[in-house]
């Protein structure tokens, strides 16, 4: 049986939600694959690591804040970033966090990781629309695992069932809810060998680098920039 | 500043019932707060703007489709 390691921090109003959101799907899909669940305090750097080397799952999900080259953890540090974004290689890994699919997902390909499904901007949702953001969020993941597909598979059905719930939302007359929907299935992105390239970076001093190193230069640059100036890359 | 569809997302904010609140990524917003806080706010108002004019562009492709 596969393996999914399943990060989820708690430590706000938004994480209270995410939390409960990917809890619910691995309901769905509980006797179809091993789940190790890393929660609340669990949910940091230390613990992932550790859970992906000694497990060395197929499967690798994150529900919660994410930003362009940031997973954050329940510390509210960084649990994955460029600097060790490497170790989920060989891993189909499905995000449900802000973000990371523009920067993260952009280099996941050359790390070695099969597949990166996330969101290339702000996720946003309403909360009394919760439970059908929920199920456009999770559809991905419990699809994928369900019918043993790979995620560049499911993408275009996890998208349109994400609109159809859209136009119900707006048939119900709720504009606000349906825009945030749709906004969020504009912005969803798979990586995966052979796909579509990455948007080229909007920074010109990026777009030089990678003109001239590639991706895997210009991740270089990335990881060695973090270290030396966290602050920028987060 | 604003324009019509400024007026028209607020009256959309305004129509839409009950108890809720916004998230858009780590920031919360009620109804009350998007109505007092859009003409503050650049990013509230970008965002806002965005959806609803995603949102008009998906309902025209679908609505053709």
């Amino acid at each position: 049986m596969e393996k999914l390691v399943a990060v989820a921090p708690r430590f706000d109003e938004v994480t209270e939600y995410s939390q409960a959101w990917m809890l619910d799907a691995l309901t769905e899909i509980n006797t179809l694959i091993e789940i190790h669940e890393l929660l609340e305090d669990l949910a940091v750097r230390r613990e992932v690591e550790s859970a992906l080397e000694d497990l060395s799952p197929e499967w690798f999900t994150h529900y919660d804040h994410g930003s362009d080259y940031v997973m954050w953890g329940d510390d509210e540090q960084p649990i994955i970033n460029l600097s060790n974004l490497s170790r989920l290689a060989g891993m189909r890994v499905y995000c449900m966090n802000c973000s990371s699919g523009k920067g993260l997902g952009a280099h996941a390909v050359d790390q070695g990781i099969k597949e990166y499904l996330g969101y290339n901007d702000v996720v946003s949702f309403t909360t009394d629309q919760e439970q059908v953001f929920k199920s456009a969020f999770n559809y991905g993941l419990i699809t994928a695992i369900q019918r043993n597909l790979e995620l560049k598979d499911i993408i275009e059905e996890m998208r349109e069932n994400g609109y159809i719930l859209a136009d119900q939302l707006r048939s119900e007359g709720d504009y606000i809810a349906a825009a945030a929907l749709v906004n969020d299935m504009d912005i969803l992105h798979v990586y995966y060998e052979g796909g579509p390239e990455p948007p080229e970076p909007e920074c010109g001093v990026s777009a030089s680098l990678k003109q001239l190193f590639g991706w895997n230069g210009l991740h270089f640059f990335r990881k060695w920039r973090q270290r030396l100036f966290p602050e920028t890359l987060s | 500043m604003s324009d019509e569809f400024d007026k028209e997302i607020l009256e959309v904010v305004k129509a839409k019932p009950g108890d809720w609140k916004l998230i858009i990524g780590s920031k919360s917003y009620t109804k009350e707060e998007i109505i007092e806080n859009y003409g503050k706010d650049p990013n509230l108002r970008k965002t806002l703007r965005k959806m609803i004019l995603n949102l008009k562009l998906h309902t025209l492709s679908r609505d053709e489709g």
